[in-house]
């Protein structure tokens, strides 16, 4: 992430709050495509999610998939509670406790 | 998952095992009590509720089988004399090492187990209905052939690799089913390693968001079978595409694997395991503390009468404490101690920083962090008087091993240690306790002779004197062999040939009040007492031994431990706008009404030294009206001090003074008040010695 | 907070025993006597965690009640367990087709209730 390219336009940042899960999945894919819709560069912070299930998961896959797609950036911030790190581990989708924001990041396998 | 409950199961089960063994020791000193028995009744049927419901099938039946005696001795007619009570300390013997065993246990268990049954049936008169003793059953069950159980029987010793490949159908989420749990289950067989495949998850434009697009490969290591691991995906089985493989050892290498093989690699470093080690999972206290006691569809009928007796259970004391497993301690204390380091190096850079403010911020967070500090450690400090207690048992046993007759007393229980220092006791205590009972406790016979009562008496006591708490082993059996004493003199040459010592000069020659850590006291602990080993293991915990003994009358063997810090009730006093604390076990009474007269004062029809506080410590004078008394006592010595004020009883943690205090007379140590002030503790040893030193009334009470 | 579990079955030995180890467990348990009073229960109280349901009720039966449960839009990914006593298959493959999570054969003990239970419930 280069200095540059953060200062050209304000990134978004979208902070869920509570759950990420399949029932809020309908609701979580709306707010991410307005988000990036906006966005040249857009951030998801995790930190205030407390359950993720691979419902949610998948949605930031495919939020960075059209991303990439449209040109834009996404980049995961923030710091997974527990809770969430741990599941995101049982899928194998964490390489490590993510201690520092850009860790969150660079943890998530394929991305 | 069970296993979650299981140990919890095993804790609780442990800890009740253990009262049951008070109880039972309570019943031999008391054969009549009714209530007693009714406690065990209680114990033993909580534990046959809960065990079979957690894979504890033996202990089940065997408690069943306890429960019919019991029940027998409720019906009264049956004398409880001391071979029934050893017959009920061995069953919680055994149930202790069933419940440490796995199902089905070793065939020496389930024997022990008919030979307690067995011998209950001698002990209750006429015979009559005894029920079938139901751990019979387990014999036969085992010879049947074969473990029972289709998981017992799969219980491979050896650890085996597995690939599995796992593919949810895209509907999956609309069955309830959480995909993630399921591999949480998975990785819970073994060590695993999980790669996700997401190549399949579509753009935000064209994803249906309650579908399921993912798809693993899994490397799992364990010592299971194919069908444990069929087990975990039963529910699926028919939503997902599963392949399950074991792998050979050189799969790893081949080129098929290739990539799984830099995948472990590269990922394996962390594990399921490692993960939720760093994240310090949380064992939920409720589920510890939660009684479960469960009916089987046959019991449904008392199932609200099973209820409401454990409604009762419940509110049995004891149950308003927590089991909380050691390393929680540890790793809370490691933390509160890495914490109070990080808060030193903070205040060092914001010292050189020269901004007042935050330095005032600073000295707050040193003083929060000191305190988070010493409420982590108090909840490591036992009472010492649980160690004490776990004494009983041990001198009922050598009493009857060695055929003689004693007493126990526990005298300063209620002092608070670290629970280490505690457990590093253990060791020493039980070494002078049998030294007490081997060699000095006299068997009845030659304690008659000797005009002594026929039953000895091992006094397990702590006290804290200075920096320091005094833990001593007290008997009134022979004392020290003043003859050994003159040969091992001779034979060190320390008694020249031709010279011959006094009893009294052999006996001041060894036994120094206070510790001496010369030769002499040496060479005699190696007079089969047994006690240098003591001394060593009281020396690697930084602390002193000693012995004093009169012959003929006994022997104390006393360990002296020097204290980080301690906590105390204590009953917290002013004088000359100080704040002094005096142990609350040594405190008698107050006298408001009295004041002190010629340094005495009037005390349950006589008169005894009474000292001035202020005056010890030269606080200035206090006028003739203020002041109260309050009454101390030190073993038989009770003697006044007088404080201008007595505050009230606080429980306290008190630390001794620096290195340059340490000689300090006087005063034990000193706790933080808060606001910056301290209380000092005071010495009582020292204070009764000037009592009895400054002050010899007309009739004392000594 | 304590997860709530609503246990559906005709027989009220079996819902006792089946409350009484869930709430010794630590769950809230709430139960019905058949399909229409677990439904009524559940649109209208706060939601369940996961759903317990026996197959042969009278009114309403569970194959009948899971069905109903996935068109509402609180319960499609509840997870719901069959009490079937039928380990063959029509029964439980019927569940499975209407939704259910999964199953519990009778007769069961407390430990593999609460294990099943666990597995499931989120």
């Amino acid at each position: 992430m280069s200095e540059e390219k953060l200062n050209q336009r304000a990134p978004i940042t979208l902070a869920p709050q509570g759950k990420l899960t399949i029932e809020k999945a309908s609701q979580f894919r709306e707010e991410l495509v307005s988000a990036l819709a906006e966005a040249s560069t857009l951030l998801i912070d995790l930190s205030d999610v407390e359950e993720i299930d691979l419902s949610g998961v998948q949605l930031i896959y495919s939020a960075r998939r059209s991303a990439i797609a449209k040109g834009k950036e996404l980049h995961l911030v923030g710091l997974a509670q527990p809770a969430v790190a741990k599941r995101l581990a049982a899928g194998g989708f964490l390489r490590g406790l993510p201690r520092q924001a850009s860790e969150a990041e660079t943890g998530l396998a394929d991305f | 998952m069970q296993d979650k409950f299981k140990a919890a199961f095993k804790e609780e089960a442990i800890g009740l095992l253990d009262r049951l063994e008070k109880y039972f020791l309570q019943l031999e000193e008391r054969p009549g009590d009714r209530e007693v028995l009714d406690e065990c009744m209680r114990v033993v049927h909580t534990i046959k509720g809960s065990a079979a419901m957690f894979g504890y099938g033996t202990v089940s039946r065997f408690s069943h089988d306890v429960e019919s005696v019991i029940q027998r001795c409720r019906g009264g007619g049956i004398f409880i004399n001391s071979s029934l009570i050893d017959l009920g300390l061995r069953t919680g013997d055994l149930l202790k090492k069933l419940l440490a065993s796995e199902e089905p246990p070793p065939q020496e268990f389930t024997a022990e187990a008919r030979d307690i049954l067995r011998r209950y049936q001698t002990l209750f008169p006429g015979g009559g209905a005894f029920p079938e003793a139901s751990v019979f059953q387990v014999e036969e069950k085992a010879s049947q052939g074969g473990e029972g159980g289709p998981r017992a029987a799969s219980a491979a010793q050896k650890s085996t690799n597995y690939h599995i490949y796992f593919k949810p159908a895209r509907d999956i989420f609309r069955s309830g089913t959480r995909v993630l749990k399921l591999l949480d289950e998975l990785s819970e067989l073994g060590n695993a390693v999980f790669y996700p495949h997401v190549d399949d998850i579509p753009a935000l434009d064209v994803i249906q968001p309650e579908d399921c697009y993912c798809s693993w490969d899994v490397l799992l290591s364990c010592s299971c079978a194919e069908s444990d691991i069929r087990e975990v995906f039963a529910f699926v089985l028919d939503r997902a595409e599963l392949r399950i493989e074991a792998l050979p050892d050189t799969a790893l290498e081949r080129g098929g694997t290739r990539r799984l093989g830099d995948i472990l690699l590269e990922r394996g470093a962390v594990s399921p395991e490692d993960l939720r080690r760093a994240l310090g999972e949380q064992k939920k206290l409720g589920e510890v503390l939660v009684d479960r006691n469960y009916a089987s569809e046959k019991e449904v009928e008392s199932a609200l009468a099973e209820q409401e007796f454990l409604n009762r259970t419940r509110s049995a004391p004891g149950l308003d404490s927590v089991r909380v497993p050691a390393e929680k301690l540890d790793s809370l204390v490691d933390l509160a101690a890495e914490f109070e380091a990080l808060q030193s190096r903070f205040s060092l850079a914001l010292r050189s920083a020269g901004d007042p403010r935050l330095e005032s911020l600073s000295e707050e967070s040193e003083k929060l962090v000191s305190q988070f500090r010493d409420e982590a450690l108090s909840i490591r400090m036992l009472p010492i008087g649980e160690a004490f207690e776990a004494y009983r048992r041990l001198v009922r046993d050598l009493s009857l091993e060695l055929g003689k007759e004693i007493d126990l007393r526990i005298e300063g229980g209620e002092i608070e240690l670290d629970k280490s220092i505690v457990e590093r006791l253990s060791g020493p205590l039980t070494h002078a306790v049998r030294n007490a009972a081997d060699h000095g406790i006299e068997t009845p016979a030659e304690r008659e002779k000797a005009g002594k009562a026929r039953r000895g008496l091992i006094v397990l006591s702590a006290s804290l004197s200075g920096p320091d708490v005094l833990v001593s082993v007290h008997d009134d059996g022979r004392g020290l062999d003043l003859d050994a004493v003159r040969r091992r003199a001779l034979e060190l040459g320390i008694m020249p040939k031709g010279q011959s010592f006094s009893d009294a000069e052999l006996y001041s020659l060894v036994f120094r009040p206070g510790f001496s850590t010369n030769h002499r006291v040496t060479a005699l602990s190696g007079r089969g007492y047994g006690l240098d080993a003591v001394r060593r293991e009281i020396e690697a915990i930084g602390g002193q031994t000693g012995l004093e003994s009169r012959p003929g009358e006994g022997l104390s063997v006393i360990m002296r431990i020097p204290l980080s810090f301690s906590v105390i009730q204590g009953l917290l006093v002013r004088a000359g706008g100080e704040c002094f604390i005096l142990p609350f076990d040594h405190v008698e009474g107050r006298l408001e009404s009295q004041k002190a007269r010629g340094g005495e004062f009037e005390y349950h029809g006589g008169r005894a030294a009474c000292l001035d506080l202020k005056q010890i410590f030269e606080l200035g004078e206090g006028g003739p009206g203020i002041g109260e008394i309050v009454a101390l006592k030190r073993g038989d010595c009770v003697f006044g001090l007088t404080v201008d004020e007595i505050i009230g009883e606080k429980r306290l943690l008190v630390r001794p003074l620096g290195r340059v205090f340490r000689d300090a007379e006087g005063i034990s140590g000193a706790a933080d008040m808060g606001a910056g002030s301290l209380a000092l503790l005071l010495d009582i040893n020292h204070l009764a010695d000037l009592a009895q030193n400054t002050h010899k009334p007309s009739k004392g009470i000594y | 907070m304590a997860k709530r579990i609503l246990v559906a079955d005709d027989s009220a030995a079996i819902r006792q025993s089946i409350s009484y180890i869930l709430s010794q467990a630590g769950y809230e348990v709430q139960d019905a006597a058949d399909g229409e009073e677990a439904l009524e229960k559940l649109s209208r109280g706060p939601k369940a965690d996961l759903v317990i349901s026996d197959v042969n009720m009278p009114r309403i039966d569970g194959i009948e009640l899971i069905r109903r449960l996935r068109a509402l839009p609180d319960y499609r990914f509840t997870p719901i367990l069959v009490l079937t006593t039928d380990t063959q298959g029509s029964q439980m493959q019927e569940g499975r087709r209407a939704g259910a999570t999964g199953w519990i054969i009778k007769p069961f003990n407390a430990d593999k209730l609460l294990g099943i239970v666990e597995k499931v419930i989120d």
